[in-house]
Formats: structure tokens, C-alpha cells, sequence
């Protein structure tokens, strides 16, 4: 059964919560703790082998150095191109910067190497909020293309300008009167690279260490609200922005931290080579960097590791090489394809084999099994649950007043409306879309808006959710002016939304989608996503069992763990309403959401409105439905050509001749 | 005066390319960034047929023009569209564009050898005087040609069924397949025109500099940044992209140095897309919420 | 841009085994012990750094061709067999850091040839000095490569610097109160002509007019040779890497109709620039060389070349430097009769005291201080121009070039 039907359930399912509990043998901190242990043991044990300086480790020492960097770097693309799906092709930029700009605080300025690399990365920081702000408003090849002038800009400056050596390095002769940075020293450990034979390459520790940090801490960031905001910036900057995002600065976040990690790639390069030359920073590295990411699946966690060691290792493993002696062999030998051009085979083959990157297509091989397993049947449970509710059942989350607005307008709201909407008008150019609209709502209300296609219903509820900026009027919601505030603000005040159609994260499960909808997707401050303190992990758990509790709510438990893309239409409704919900609203704006509902669906889906409503929430409906409007509203609104037409209860406007007449037309006689 | 002259020459080869971008991005949403390596194709193919003598050298360049387009249809076919499913964030053919000139380049560089070959194909010897400016006559032929194109471009765009078809495409895919055009079709010929005009640019350069496997490459960020900041979605778009990109260019490297005019144009692409994203003559985009 | 003619550098370097050799020669045990087996040959285990694939391509070929022509010969002459180890850095300068690392520690070859570009050598220079094993390098021209103040010195260069090539340029290019301006290649190579031709300059109380950068594969020179003619330079050098760009500039000097008393260039024109330039372009460019292209030992090496591989020189000039390298180096392992010996190896090479190129003969080149082969004294050194073939036209020494005029 579909989730939004009518028939009553006798008995509630329980043993069918099987993906919320089964994969979950192991606790978070305990599962967190040993994926950080596991980072650190391989980081070790990749520099085992340099452990006594041997002269043949060294270049596998230096090629551990290299996947180091590219390995940082790769995390930081992916942050910014797998999750926020902006693809930057600058980050090459971005490690040059951080390697010559560590180089140079070293040994022109003098600076403690601590200090040098802090410097580096802060320089980095600050570039990319510059580019970040820039960007601001492009996406797709427009951004690629200002990521990739800013790459060419680097590395320009890189070749020209002489206190950074231009082509004779940093350091040279002329300059420095070496062609070697010394050694840092830090706590009076000398960090040595890995250069002479019986010398420990002791700088390998740190560069591993932090390598293996980055990635725990990129884990955290990826599965906590602060990497949902960003999945939701990728998926639709709009829809995050609904879920109280504020883009602008998560977006200058995500981009700092990106450049951070890529200008920290750089700075392991400086300590691993001790040598730099321009030629290194090309835009080949920035394409490496970006094949990483994708080869290695752009929007996992493992992804840009396995990425990075893999195509590091594909520079310089005689498999190619040889390869390419056997086309010439036997094919020909002037059309054979040599490394590049195999490692470009190896790469459409890839796109076409494996979509979403090596561990992206494991990951999905893996729990795709897991989930066929636990789908079960399509009839799952009903909103009959609801529907068999009363009032103060706690199944459904009171409306809460937001404790911000409790202080600021306790006084003012006796008396006055939750939201009150006053003169309400937008133009678009020369089209007047809405005009002079009053509206408004107080708790346990439901107001339904109708009227003829193109009346400006839709525009109303973006209005009133803060898409558009209003032209004339005012909004006001729990004694505050929320006038022309941006979305991220309305969805904090307290306002929820569902939209034409659904807009879900359809490659995130079902539960996701769900836990996106909370607050701290918009408020977790990035420190707590990253260092995840005891509090972070209770939190979680707050989360996840009132997600489950809002699930049960409109019937999906059953599948917290499908693909929310899978869903048939009416329970991909039905999640978007209990995201909204999660966020904690006490009005929600529901856009024509009995659209593409069967009967049956319609009659649930009207049930829980009015579940909704008898606790507490204020509901705005934008409806085509009449039995709907009819049956669940409180009151009417009918909107025609962008005013108000007409107003009162659902019987009064539904038989109102206006309205009949904006709907059907009037008879041919009256025209003349 | 001879930075204004020069300028605009040297936009026009950077016109010419950048055309080709536009064509495949109005119609596909797509870019091609093998679009260097396609520009030494047609260069190469022209240098293969070269020893032909029963043709005529317009029927060499032809045949580079249709090499050229015939392998960009099936680029397109086979690394482009079945990389473009996933709507507006998919960046899988970005990818594999970048892989395809990797590929292309290699395969050039094994064929041919680095060096750079002369080329007599289609050959302009000597310069004209143009307003007080020394202009070589290839390099006038070519931007010439990136005005011709461009009208003719425009023309087809808005006169022929099948500029119609395109302009159809461009705005909505779903829609004019319901209609009985294919998509899938559309987007060949596009791609093959827009490589017919890589490979031409191709032959014709090489006429100057030598054919080599690299001979594309440093046109394609110039081309890139011409088509962005005439807006991709303007087939007016790469003149006036090339105008201002080649004049200032040339102002900077006069003024200040060659480094700086080089700089000056990629400045000149940040300001553009800060200030207006979908370039100066492009149409900016409302989606319906 | 150069950014993308460096596009594949940072892939593959391919560790090919063995570059298998002319006929590993008869007799039983060669292996590379670096001393003499049975036979009396002393197997050299040699490692060669450079980009084998890719658009720079052409810079490895001529270590290649060396090899494949010559090996005979030096067994004949010195008893000295090379066994070839080689790497494919990509010209990328961490791929060079790695395989040279891989060379000297896990391969333990005796010498390291290479890498033949600037920038490349300069990224390992440290470290190959540190590891303290004979570095031939018949390529680069960047004086910065080698550090004198480190000794002893392990770093040999077969090629003239770039501090030597001003010297003998200098005079000629500022010669009758000429205003000089230089075009020089956003590269290694490039730059360091700049510097060195800015320091001779100041010191011999001259003052460059014009500096102008070009990228490698840029369209078109039109701006710098405006500067060039706005600023009344009548002097020019070129000091560019690939042929193809001095083409582009001589094909911008003829638009616009500039047309300088005097043009000097290396002679890294004499590779790629004739396929894309016109005779009216190079009739007044003339080169400056230590090496004689026409004849003498170093034409014959260039003959040599020609008639084994049945190819052209790769790169005519660093060609003649290889065979001149290997010559010091046979010599040196013969004389000391163990190549592994690196630090006789290396005193021997210092202290050399006949260089036998063909039948031409450089003698005691190097002091503790001097490790370039060539010197900067203008009589040593040839000016060339070129007829409408460019085949190469001697016009004397440069030393009579600055009493005569050329």
C-alpha cells in the first residue's frame, strides 16, 4: 500500500525496521574510531620501508610523498566537485601556491617552518575566498573556466616573477646560493627529506600522519550535516537554501577548505623534493588532480585516495610502458598509443565501466545488494497510523514555537496572526505576477490558495518563502518582519516547504533525505563536523530517532535505506514532507502537493494535513485538488490573474460565481 | 593603430575556434576540449592528402574539414552523449573530452613525431598592408574567415529548416524529440560541424606555424576564454569575444610586454564572468523553481 | 602557452629495463661489474635520465642516436662497454627527482647521463652532487647547474653556458653603438640567456634596450618586434628553446618588415625551424658556435649519425656534446680500470687531458673550477650564416667577425 493510504493498519509493523538496525552492529564512535586507526596504520606502514634510510627506499619514499600530496589535494576537489558539484579546474593553483609560498616563508622570510606552512595555507585560504566570492554566481563551465584562468594566472606569475626563482627553481644558486631548501627543524627534530642514501627521511612521519588526518577529518565533514549542505548546494543551491543553508558562506567555506587542502598538497611536495621548478605546476597537474578525484569516485570518501595513489602509480609503473612495446610490436609501430594516451583509454573506460569512480561502483555494488535485500513489498506502511491518532498522540512533533521568535514577539503575537501577509506584490519586468495579496495563518490552520493556472499561486508561495523579493508589502510571521529575506532565513524563522515537484536528493537513501531536512544542516559549524566532540555523536542520535520517528510517521521506515530516486511518486511526497518537518517548522507552505497523487494517496495525504494541524502546525496549501481544499481548509484563498479574488471558508468560495467564472470562464453572452 | 589591426587579426583565429565551441555548447550544453587536438587533425589529414596532386588545394582542405567533422560526430556519439544523461550537473563528458585529447594527442605526437611539418596546403605567402599595419595574408585569411563563418552561421541558424531544428534543440530537448528530430542526430551534426571548423582552423594555421601534434593546444585556452566571454550562447558571441580578447592582447603586449598581454586577456575573461556570467552577448537563464 | 605542450610530462616514467644496445659484443661475462671482464672490456653501467615519449621527445632522441652509432667505437678505442639503464621522466622535473633516486640507489649505475633539459637538471642538481657520482651532461646550458663552491665537483658539461655565449656575443651584439634587444623563451634555457646576457652587459658597461619574453607554441611575435622597432633596437638575439619559435618571430621581423643590422641565435635553430620558415627569414641570421658543423671531428659526428641511423641529427649540436662526454668518460674508466671507483673516475675526468672528438682534439678542458668543455675565448668559437638551403655558411671565427665584420 501505498503510504498515503486510506486503509487503516491493524497492526504496526515492527519487525519490518530491518535497515535502521542491521548495519548498525557496531557504534559510531567505535566504527569512527577504528576507521582513524586504520588511516594511521597504513599511513605507517606505507613508510616502513624508508625506516632505515636505505638508499632503495628513496624513491619509494618519494613517491609515497607525491601520493601524499596529490591524496590532500584530491580530498579537497572532491569536497567541492564530488559533494557541492562544483567542478574546479584551479587546484593545481592551489598547490603551487601552497608549495612555492611555503617554500619561500621558509627561507626568504626565515620563518619557523610551522609558521611557514600556517602562512601557506592562510595565503591559500584567502585566495580562494577571493576566487570563491568571484564565482559566486556561476556554475557549470562558466566556473570550470574562471577556476581554470586563475590555475594558467599561478602559474604565469610562477614562471615571471623572480623572487620566487622563476625557472632556475626555489631555491637557486643565483638566489640562495643553493638549489636545496635546508631541513626544517621543528621541537629540534630535523625532518629530512628523502634525497641521500643512509639519511632517515624523517619528514615522511608528518607528511603521512596529516595525510591520514585529512582524510579522518574529511570522513567526519562528509558524513555529518555540514557535508549534506553541501550535497544539497550541489543538488539544487534553491533547495538548500530551504533547508536553511545560507550558500553564500558555505560555498566561500567549502571553497577555502578546498584550497586549503590543495595548498597543503603543495607544502608536502615542498618537504618531500626540497627542490621546486614552475614546469611541475601545470595545468596537467591541475587535470591529475581533477582524474584523481573521478577515477577514484568523485563524492565518496575513499574515492580520492584510492584515486590519487592509483594515478601517481600509473606515472611511472612499466605496465603502460609496456603495454605500448607490445602495440608496437604487433600492431604498429608508428599508431600505438604510449602512456598518455592508454592512460586516457584507461580513463573512458572508466566513465563507461565504472560511473561513479572505483569506489563509487564497489560501494553501490555492495549496497545495492544489502538494500534489494531488505526492500521488501511495495505496500508499505499507511498514514492509516496517523489517521487512527488522536490529537495528542505523541507520534506526531508538536509545533513548537522557534525559541528565538518565543522571546522576540511572545507579547506581540497575542492577539496577532502567526503569519500575517500585508499588500504582498511582485513584477517581473513589466508583469505584475502578484498584487496586492493579503494573507494569513495562525496555528492549528490550514489555508488552502487556489486559482486558475498562471494566477501567481506558486509566486505567492515563493514569495513567502523568500525565492523572490517581494516589490510592495510585508511579510510578517510570529511579530517579525521577514520581508524580502533570503530563503535560508525564512526556513530558520520557522518556515518549511514542499515544492512543485519533489525536489529530493534521489542518489541519497531515504533516510538521508530525512536527516538533511534538520537544522544542522544549515547551523553546524564546520569545527564540530570535523573534530566530531562527544556532543556531534548525540546529536546524531537525536537525529537519527526522530527521523525514524518522522518516517513512521508517513509510512517509508521500510525503506530508510532506498534510494530516495526509487521511490514511486507519492511516497517521494510523502519523504519531502517529513523532511520539511524535520526541520522543525511551525508553518509549512505545501505547493500542490495532492499533484500526481492517486485517490487513494490524496485521502492520506489529507489525513496527515490534518493530523498535522491538531498539533499545532500552520499549514498555507497551494491546491488544484477541490475535494482536497474542501475537505482539509480552514480557509480559502482564490488568487486570479495575481489579486485576490476571493476569500472565506471552502464553502463559501467554492460556490463564490467569481471564482466558478476564473476557473471555467464565463458563458459566451457575457462576453460581448 | 597596429595593436587595434593586430589585434583583431589574432581574435580572429581565436574567433574561428572559439566557434566552435559555441556551436556544440548552443545545441548540446556541451564543450569539447579536444578540440586542440581535432585543429592538428585537420592539419594532418590536409598534409596526408597533400601529395595528391588531381586535387585541388580547396579539395584538400575539404577533406581535412570532413575528416575533422566525421570523427567529431562520432566523438560525439560515443564519448559525449552517453555522458550527458545525468542533467545539468552531469561533468562526465568534460571528462571525457579531456581524455579523448589525451588519447588524440598521443596517437598524433607516435604518428607524426613532435617536430613540426611544413605545411604549403592552402598557403598564403607574404603580408598586406592593412591600415599602416604588416598583416600576414594567412592570418588575414583566417580571421576572414571566422566573419564568414560566423554570417554563415547565423544565417543557417535562422533561415534553413535545419537552423531551425537547432535553435529547436538548443531550447528544449525533450520537446523537439517528442517532435520527430532526433537529438542524437542533431548533436552529430553539430559536433561535426563545429570539428569541420576545428580541422579547418587546423589546416589553415599550419600553413603558417607547421603541423604538429601541439600545434592546437595553445589556442585552446585563448578560444575558450574568446567563446566565454562572448557568451556561449551567442553565435555573434566569439567575434566580438575575439575583437576585444585580440585588442586587448595585443594593447598589453605592446604597452607593457608580451607576459602582460597575455595576462591582460585572461584578466579580461575574470572580469567578464564576475560582472556578467553568461558573457557579453549571451542570454541569461531562469530556471522555474 | 606552454601549459599544454607539457601536457603528457607528468605521466609514465617508464622504467624500461634495458635499453638493449648496438650487438652486446661478443665475449662471455659482461656484466655490468664496471670492471674488466675476460675479454679486457670494462662494462659501464650507465644511467640515462630524460623524456623519452612525448613532445620533447626529441631531446632524448639524440642521447639515443649517440649510443646506437658510436658504442662500437668507444670499445674499440677504450675497452669500455656501456650497458644503457634508462628512465622516462616525461620532462617532468619530480619524475626526474624519482628516477634519478631510482637510478643512483636501486639500480647502482656507475654514471648519470642527463637530464638534457634546464630545468630538469636543476631540480636534482643537489641531489646528484650529494650522491657523489659522476654526472655527464651534454645537454643543458644553464651555468647554474653546477656549483662550484661545492668540491669536488662531480657535474661535466660538453655544452658551452650560457655565461660563455654572452661573452662571445656580447661584443658582436653591441658592436658600432648598436642598441641590443634580446627574445628570449619562457624557459630554463630562456631565461638564464637573459640573465647572463643582462650581467655581461653590466659588466662590460652596457645597457640592454629591449627584453621580450615569447611562450613556447605562442601564435604570433607582432607585439615584441613593434616594441623592438619602437625602442630603435637594430641588434636582436634570440635566445629561444624550440625552432618553431624563433620562426614565429623571424616570421613577425619580416611582416613587418624589421629588418636589424644584426640577429645572433643559438644554434637550437638548427632544429624544427627550417620546415616552417622562409629563406627570406634567415638570410641574415647568423649563429655563433664553438663546434664546427662542416667539417672536422664534429661534422663527422654528424655524418656518422646520419649514415648509421639513416636519420638526421636530433639535436646537431648537443649530438656532437654526447659523443664528446662519452669520450671523457671511456677514458677515464679505462684509465682508472674501475668504473665503480667514482672518485677516481671523477679526478681522471677532471684531469683529462686530450678530448678526442673524431679527429679533433680539445686539450685539458676542466680545472677543479671549470668543468664546461668549451671556453669563451672568441677565437675558439665560429660564426655561421646560412644560404637559401639553410645549409650552414662559415663565416670565421668570432673573433674576426669582431676585427672584420661578418
Amino acid at each position: 500500500m501505498s503510504i498515503l493510504d486510506q486503509e487503516p493498519r491493524t497492526t504496526p509493523r515492527n519487525g519490518d525496521r530491518t535497515s535502521l538496525g542491521s548495519a548498525r552492529r557496531l557504534s559510531p564512535p567505535l566504527r569512527d574510531g577504528l576507521f582513524a586507526v586504520a588511516a594511521l596504520v597504513i599511513a605507517l606502514v606505507a613508510i616502513l620501508p624508508g625506516r632505515d634510510g636505505a638508499g632503495t627506499s628513496i624513491s619509494l619514499m618519494q613517491l609515497v610523498g607525491s601520493m601524499a600530496a596529490m591524496i590532500v589535494a584530491a580530498v579537497g576537489l572532491n569536497l567541492l566537485m564530488g559533494y557541492a558539484k562544483l567542478v574546479s579546474l584551479g587546484q593545481g593553483g592551489f598547490y603551487a601556491i601552497g608549495a612555492y609560498a611555503s617554500a619561500w616563508f621558509i627561507l626568504d622570510a626565515g620563518w619557523h617552518p610551522l609558521l611557514a606552512i600556517a602562512g601557506a595555507l592562510a595565503l591559500c585560504g584567502a585566495v580562494g575566498a577571493v576566487v570563491a566570492v568571484a564565482s559566486m554566481q556561476l556554475r557549470g563551465p562558466q566556473f570550470s573556466v574562471i577556476t581554470l584562468v586563475l590555475a594558467i594566472l599561478v602559474e604565469r606569475i610562477l614562471n615571471e616573477a623572480a623572487p620566487f626563482g622563476r625557472l632556475a627553481g626555489y631555491p637557486n644558486h643565483a638566489q640562495h646560493g643553493t638549489t636545496g631548501l635546508p631541513s626544517i627543524q621543528i621541537f629540534g627534530i630535523t625532518l629530512e627529506p628523502p634525497m641521500i642514501a643512509n639519511t632517515v627521511a624523517t619528514v615522511m612521519v608528518p607528511v603521512v600522519v596529516l595525510t591520514a588526518l585529512v582524510v579522518i577529518i574529511s570522513r567526519n565533514i562528509a558524513r555529518s550535516p555540514w557535508g549534506s549542505s553541501l550535497s544539497a548546494i550541489g543538488e539544487s543551491e534553491m533547495l538548500a537554501a530551504h533547508l536553511g543553508v545560507h550558500v553564500f558562506r558555505r560555498k566561500v567555506s567549502v571553497f577555502v577548505l578546498a584550497s586549503v587542502l590543495g595548498g597543503l598538497g603543495g607544502v608536502f611536495t615542498t618537504l618531500t623534493f626540497a627542490h621546486l621548478q614552475p614546469e611541475t605546476f601545470d595545468i596537467f597537474l591541475t587535470i591529475t588532480i581533477v582524474l584523481a578525484v573521478v577515477f577514484g569516485g568523485s563524492g565518496t570518501v575513499l574515492g580520492p585516495v584510492v584515486g590519487a595513489v592509483g594515478i601517481v602509480w600509473l606515472e611511472q609503473s612499466d605496465v603502460l610502458a609496456e603495454v605500448s612495446q607490445l602495440q608496437q610490436d604487433h600492431v604498429s609501430d608508428s599508431w600505438y598509443l604510449s602512456t598518455p594516451g592508454l592512460v586516457g583509454v584507461l580513463f573512458i573506460l572508466t566513465l563507461f565501466l565504472m560511473p561513479k569512480g572505483i569506489v563509487g561502483t564497489l560501494s553501490a555494488a555492495v549496497t545495492g545488494r544489502r538494500r534489494h535485500a531488505q526492500a521488501g513489498e511495495d505496500d508499505g506502511a499507511g498514514l492509516g497510523e496517523t489517521a487512527g491518532l488522536d490529537a495528542d498522540s505523541d507520534a506526531v512533533p508538536d509545533a513548537e514555537p522557534h525559541a528565538e521568535t518565543v522571546a522576540a514577539g511572545q507579547e506581540d503575537t497575542v492577539g496577532k496572526h502567526l503569519l500575517e501577509m500585508t499588500g504582498l506584490g511582485k513584477k517581473f519586468g513589466g508583469l505584475q505576477a502578484v498584487a496586492d495579496m493579503d494573507l494569513s495563518v495562525d496555528r492549528g490552520q490550514i489555508h488552502a490558495v487556489i486559482g486558475p493556472n498562471g494566477a501567481g499561486k506558486s509566486t505567492l508561495a515563493n514569495l513567502l518563502t523568500g525565492v523572490y523579493r517581494p516589490s510592495a508589502g510585508t511579510v510578517v510571521f510570529e511579530g517579525r518582519d521577514i520581508t524580502g529575506l533570503a530563503p535560508h532565513a525564512v526556513a530558520r524563522a520557522g518556515i518549511g516547504r514542499t515544492f512543485q515537484t519533489p525536489q529530493l536528493f534521489g542518489d541519497a537513501t531515504v533516510l538521508e533525505n530525512v536527516l538533511a531536512g534538520f537544522v544542522d544542516t544549515g547551523r553546524t559549524p564546520l569545527w564540530a563536523a570535523a573534530l566530531k566532540p562527544p556532543s556531534r555523536y548525540r546529536r546524531d542520535a537525536e537525529m537519527r530517532a526522530e527521523a525514524e520517528r518522522l518516517m513512521r510517521l508517513v509510512g517509508l521506515e521500510q525503506f530508510a535505506g532506498l534510494r530516495a530516486g526509487e521511490l514511486p511518486y507519492g511516497k517521494q511526497r510523502a519523504l519531502e514532507i517529513a523532511r520539511a518537518l524535520a526541520g522543525e517548522p511551525e508553518l509549512i507552505v505545501l505547493d500542490e502537493p495532492a499533484a500526481g497523487l492517486l485517490a487513494t494517496e490524496t485521502a492520506g495525504l489529507g489525513d496527515l494535513l490534518i493530523s498535522l494541524r491538531a498539533h499545532g502546525y500552520a499549514l498555507i496549501v497551494v491546491e488544484h485538488h477541490m475535494d482536497l481544499v474542501a475537505r482539509i481548509a480552514d480557509e480559502v484563498t482564490c488568487m486570479d490573474q495575481g489579486r485576490l479574488l476571493s476569500r472565506g471558508t471552502p464553502d463559501q468560495v467554492l460556490s463564490d460565481e467569481a471564482v466558478v467564472a476564473a476557473y471555467l470562464g464565463k458563458p459566451m453572452e457575457e462576453h460581448r | 593603430m597596429d595593436a587595434l589591426v593586430l589585434g583583431l587579426v589574432l581574435g580572429g583565429l581565436y574567433a574561428l575556434l572559439a566557434q566552435s565551441f559555441v556551436l556544440t555548447f548552443i545545441t548540446t550544453k556541451t564543450l569539447n576540449f579536444a578540440v586542440g587536438e581535432f585543429v592538428a587533425l585537420g592539419a594532418f589529414v590536409v598534409l596526408a592528402v597533400a601529395s595528391w596532386s588531381w586535387l585541388p588545394d580547396i579539395g584538400k582542405v575539404v577533406v581535412g574539414l570532413l575528416v575533422a567533422g566525421l570523427i567529431g560526430a562520432l566523438a560525439y556519439r560515443f564519448l559525449v552523449l552517453p555522458f550527458m544523461t545525468e542533467g545539468e550537473h552531469d561533468v562526465r563528458w568534460l571528462l571525457s573530452t579531456v581524455a579523448l585529447s589525451f588519447v588524440m594527442l598521443n596517437l598524433i605526437t607516435n604518428v607524426e613525431g613532435p617536430s613540426p611539418q611544413r605545411s604549403e596546403t592552402a598557403r598564403l605567402g607574404g603580408s598586406v598592408d592593412v591600415l599602416g599595419a604588416g598583416v600576414s595574408k594567412q592570418q588575414l585569411l583566417i580571421a576572414v574567415l571566422a566573419v564568414v563563418v560566423t554570417v554563415l552561421l547565423v544565417v543557417a541558424s535562422k533561415k534553413t529548416p535545419a537552423g531551425l531544428v537547432m535553435r529547436a534543440v538548443s531550447q528544449d530537448p525533450e520537446t523537439t524529440s517528442l517532435m520527430g528530430v532526433s537529438p542524437r542526430l542533431v548533436g552529430m551534426v553539430t559536433y561535426a560541424v563545429a570539428m569541420g571548423i576545428a580541422g579547418l582552423t587546423g589546416t589553415l594555421y599550419a600553413a603558417t606555424v607547421g603541423a604538429s601534434p601541439v600545434m592546437g593546444a595553445p589556442l585552446l585556452v585563448a578560444s575558450i576564454a574568446v567563446a566565454v566571454v562572448g557568451g556561449l550562447s551567442s553565435l555573434w558571441g566569439p567575434l566580438l569575444g575575439g575583437a576585444l580578447y585580440g585588442v586587448l592582447s595585443e594593447f598589453a603586449s605592446y604597452e607593457f610586454g608580451a607576459i602582460w598581454g597575455e595576462t591582460a586577456g585572461l584578466l579580461l575573461v575574470i572580469a567578464v564572468l564576475v560582472w556578467r556570467p553568461q558573457g557579453l552577448l549571451g542570454r541569461r537563464t531562469e530556471v522555474k523553481l | 602557452m606552454n601549459s599544454f605542450t607539457r601536457i603528457h610530462k607528468r605521466l609514465v616514467t617508464a622504467a624500461v629495463a634495458v635499453l638493449a644496445l648496438s650487438a652486446c659484443g661478443g665475449g662471455g661475462d659482461d656484466d655490468a661489474s664496471g670492471t674488466a671482464g675476460a675479454d679486457g672490456v670494462i662494462t659501464v653501467k650507465l644511467g640515462v635520465v630524460g623524456p623519452k615519449s612525448g613532445p620533447a621527445s626529441l631531446y632524448y632522441e639524440y642521447m639515443d642516436q649517440t649510443f646506437e652509432t658510436f658504442s662500437d667505437d668507444f670499445e674499440e678505442k677504450y675497452d669500455v662497454r656501456f650497458d644503457i639503464v634508462s628512465e622516462d621522466d616525461q620532462a617532468a622535473p619530480e619524475e626526474t627527482a624519482r628516477a634519478v633516486s631510482r637510478l643512483i640507489n636501486e639500480k647502482g649505475v656507475h654514471a648519470l647521463m642527463g637530464p638534457p633539459l634546464s630545468g630538469n637538471s636543476l631540480q636534482v642538481a643537489d641531489v646528484v652532487q650529494k650522491s657523489q657520482l659522476p654526472w655527464l651532461l651534454p645537454g643543458p646550458n644553464a651555468d647554474e647547474i653546477i656549483n662550484y663552491d661545492v668540491q669536488p665537483n662531480w657535474g661535466f658539461m660538453t655544452n658551452f653556458t650560457n655565461q660563455q655565449i654572452m661573452a662571445i656575443l656580447g661584443e658582436r651584439l653591441w658592436s658600432d653603438g648598436q642598441k641590443v634587444g634580446i627574445v628570449y623563451s619562457a624557459d630554463g634555457f630562456g631565461q638564464s640567456n637573459l640573465e647572463h646576457l643582462k650581467s655581461w652587459a653590466e659588466e662590460n658597461g652596457h645597457e640592454l634596450t629591449a627584453e621580450e619574453t615569447i611562450q613556447p607554441g605562442a601564435s604570433d611575435a607582432n607585439a615584441i618586434i613593434k616594441r623592438f622597432k619602437d625602442s630603435g633596437v637594430d641588434s636582436v638575439f634570440m635566445g629561444i628553446t624550440q625552432g618553431a619559435d624563433t620562426a614565429t618571430v623571424t616570421r613577425a621581423m619580416e611582416q613587418a618588415s624589421y629588418q636589424p643590422k644584426t640577429i645572433m641565435t643559438t644554434g637550437t635553430i638548427l632544429t624544427d625551424y627550417q620546415d616552417v620558415a622562409e629563406p627570406s627569414q634567415w638570410e641574415n641570421i647568423q649563429i655563433v658556435d664553438p663546434r664546427n658543423f662542416l667539417e672536422g671531428g664534429d661534422a663527422w659526428v654528424l655524418d656518422q649519425v646520419r649514415e648509421e641511423t639513416g636519420e638526421e641529427p636530433a639535436i646537431p649540436t648537443n649530438n656532437i656534446s654526447s659523443y664528446a662526454i662519452l669520450d671523457i668518460y671511456a677514458q677515464a674508466v679505462k684509465e682508472v680500470g674501475d668504473a665503480t671507483d667514482f672518485e677516481a673516475v671523477r679526478q681522471a675526468m677532471e684531469d683529462i687531458e686530450t678530448v678526442h672528438i673524431g679527429d679533433l682534439t680539445i686539450e685539458n678542458p676542466f680545472t677543479p673550477e671549470d668543468h664546461v668543455l668549451y671556453d669563451d675565448d672568441p677565437a675558439n668559437w665560429l660564426t655561421y650564416g646560412f644560404d637559401k638551403n639553410f645549409d650552414l655558411v662559415l663565416k670565421g671565427t668570432a673573433a674576426e667577425c669582431l676585427e672584420k665584420g661578418c
